[in-house]
């Protein structure tokens, strides 16, 4: 009786997560259906008794004043029929009394599940070409600050709950830096588009903070002066990613403020330029910052864009020539009103680099870091190996992800295997059920983690399978998922060890689970990559640490029992 | 200084005005362009635009004076 207690408040708090779960609307992978409206249209939908004879409907046409149809012609057995009607309502009641009718109702309109669910998805043949949601699925670039250096920013539908600030206006007589352009707008929305908000278009790292400045003025110039004070500004304020879509001819003020912006640790993120020519443009020629060139939707160079020293890696830029090439995002037109425009040029390639390295700061890495797995995971396009049109290669979102993933989840195996291995050694357990404990340990740590190096194309069961079991949820039911802090816990493993740790078969394996549980815990902790909700301040840090230690205190407690039963 | 070229409307994150000149060089042009010479083969005045960087990283920026036709 006290097991099964222990069972339903296990179920509520798995309930319990995913009713307080932000994403609880997000599914990924998943595909079902939904309701989404009572319908409009006036029709009623019918189930009778079944096998209800033709005399008895038409009986039942006359005194509702309707004229019924089946529903299919595979509908006269189960009597399932339709009509519509003037006055829906009126109709529903009147027929729900009649013994005939089983259940009548308003028709309800059914669609697939999307996702994401905005409405323009798919035209965004930049996203899927560069497999966004895969970064949507690593964090989405979360607590990651990303500056916009262009015409501003304005605050359209489409960016509605993105976080922004702080920023500036460098330009003068400009107080705030609201777009009065549409371009700063527009490739701030190619980073952090409010995705799956059933609005308008995606962006590639939806729960970054936007950093927005000012340093073109309306008519898209600015002076290199105004632009370099924006990078220092943005490097003062603590920026992650520094995203420049401009350019232009040398300048030593923006060039130095670009290299100094990189090696402060900021990822500088700068348009190659739209000369089609040969000679990258300034700053984006600067030392160890990302340049960008642009690829068109066939993934070749685009017409427009330039190429040469300087091009370290190419994304989708958009050829607004060809039906539907453009970059789409939400923007603002000349009067300032919003409107969801698809623009082109490297400006466009290189907010899709920004958003990327923003993921993958999300997921841990550093600046040095994140520019190594961009490059390497990035798609050899043009002649082998590096080039001066594609630079590494065309971003690969997907990839990148899958490489760090790779890495995080193989040191996460061995953690857990480890750790397995010296509870072992210590309690001198038995050699039969050491083994699968010490394997259990290390799948529930870093689960298959090298699959997606194998030649598999990547799907959602291998997703699943080659992560820890801590971050499964972000695949199956959304990426926040994993930082409520009642999974984000002990709670899991130590019911585990309770109701299946005396089993004389299952034992070692739950002690291995909470070693693998408590060893992705602590790596969260220690690696900072798991921030907790509710918990700021480095608290987060103290309940991993502490959860991930009574883990640890769970699995003894179960070798302990097994090495009495076997002393006894 | 004044050079002679082929106008051109170009759009990069907005409408540009492109002067793409007999040397083959690309211009964007600020200022005033009447818009019924786009496509027009032109002769411009104009000085270069110091210091100044942009969104449309299509060629150098000059800030121009005046646009005039000329004959094909």
């Amino acid at each position: 009786m006290r097991r099964l207690n222990v069972v339903l408040v296990l179920v509520a708090c798995i309930v319990l997560m995913w009713v307080l779960s932000p994403s609880a609307g997000l599914r990924t992978g998943v595909e079902g259906v939904a309701p989404v409206a009572t319908s409009e249209s006036g029709t009623v939908v019918f189930d009778l008794i079944d096998d209800t004879p033709l005399s008895d409907i038409e009986a039942l046409e006359r005194d509702l004043g309707i004229d019924l149809e089946y529903s299919s012609d595979v509908s006269e057995d189960e009597a399932l029929l339709r009509a519509d009607v003037a006055d829906v309502a009126a109709v529903v009641e009147a027929a729900r009394n009649n013994p005939l009718v089983e259940v009548v109702e308003p028709v309800v309109q059914f669609e697939a599940y999307g996702y994401p669910n905005d409405p323009m998805w798919d035209q965004q043949w930049n996203m899927e070409m560069i497999e966004v949601p895969a970064g949507w699925r690593a964090g989405g670039g979360k607590g990651v600050k990303v500056a916009v250096i262009d015409t501003g920013v304005t605050w359209v539908e489409d960016l509605e709950g993105i976080p922004m600030g702080p920023g500036k206006s460098f330009v003068p007589f400009v107080k705030k830096p609201i777009d009065d352009h549409g371009h700063g707008t527009h490739v701030a929305g190619t980073i952090a588009q409010a995705t799956n908000n059933g609005k308008g278009v995606a962006g590639v790292a939806p729960n970054v903070t936007i950093m927005p400045y000012k340093a073109l003025s309306k008519y898209g110039f600015g002076s290199s002066d105004w632009i370099a004070a924006a990078i220092d500004h943005a490097v003062d304020n603590g920026a992650d990613v520094i995203n420049m879509s401009l350019g232009g001819p040398h300048s030593g003020v923006l060039h130095n403020a670009a290299e100094k912006a990189a090696d402060a640790g900021v990822v500088v993120v700068i348009a190659a330029g739209n000369s089609g020519k040969k000679g990258v443009g300034c700053p984006a020629h600067a030392d160890n910052v990302i340049g960008v060139s642009a690829v068109g939707p066939d993934d070749s160079k685009a017409y427009y864009s330039s190429w040469g020293e300087g091009v370290e890696i190419s994304a989708p830029g958009g050829d607004t020539r060809k039906s539907g090439g453009g970059i789409l995002q939400d923007t603002i037109d000349g009067k300032g009103s919003h409107k969801y425009a698809a623009f082109q040029g490297t400006s466009m390639a290189t907010p899709h680099v920004a958003g990327a390295a923003a993921v993958l700061i999300g997921m841990g890495l550093d600046a040095d870091s994140t520019m190594d797995v961009l490059f390497a995971s990035a798609e050899d396009l043009g002649g082998e190996g590096f080039d001066e049109v594609y630079g590494h290669g065309r971003l690969d979102v997907g990839a990148a992800v899958r490489r760090v993933l790779v890495r995080q989840n193989g040191l996460k195996f061995a953690l857990g295997g480890l750790m397995a291995i010296a509870l072992v050694m210590l309690s001198r357990f038995r050699g039969s059920q050491s083994i699968p404990m010490v394997g259990a340990a290390a799948l529930t740590a870093g689960g298959l983690f090298f699959l997606p190096l194998l030649p598999i194309p990547p799907n959602a069961v291998v997703e699943v399978i080659s992560r820890d079991l801590l971050s499964m949820p972000a695949v199956v039911v959304g990426a926040d998922w994993v930082h409520f802090p009642l999974w984000a816990s002990a709670l899991f493993p130590a019911v585990l060890a309770f109701l299946l740790g005396p089993n004389k078969r299952l034992g070692p394996i739950v002690a291995g689970v909470c070693v693998g549980f408590g060893a992705s815990l602590l790596y969260g902790a220690a690696a900072g990559t798991l921030d907790v909700w509710w918990l700021g301040l480095g608290l987060d840090k103290a309940w991993l640490s502490i959860n991930g230690t009574i883990c640890l205190l769970a699995a003894m407690a179960v070798v302990g029992l097994h090495k009495l039963d076997h002393a006894s | 200084m004044t050079l002679t070229g082929t106008l051109a409307r170009e759009f990069f994150g907005g409408p540009i005005w492109v002067l793409r000149s007999d040397d083959g060089a690309a211009y964007q042009l600020n200022g005033t362009v009447p818009d019924e010479l786009e496509g027009c083969r032109v002769k411009i005045k104009a000085k270069k635009a110091k210091g100044q960087h942009g969104i449309s990283m299509i060629g150098e920026i000059l800030d121009v004076s005046s646009v005039t036709a000329q004959p094909v």
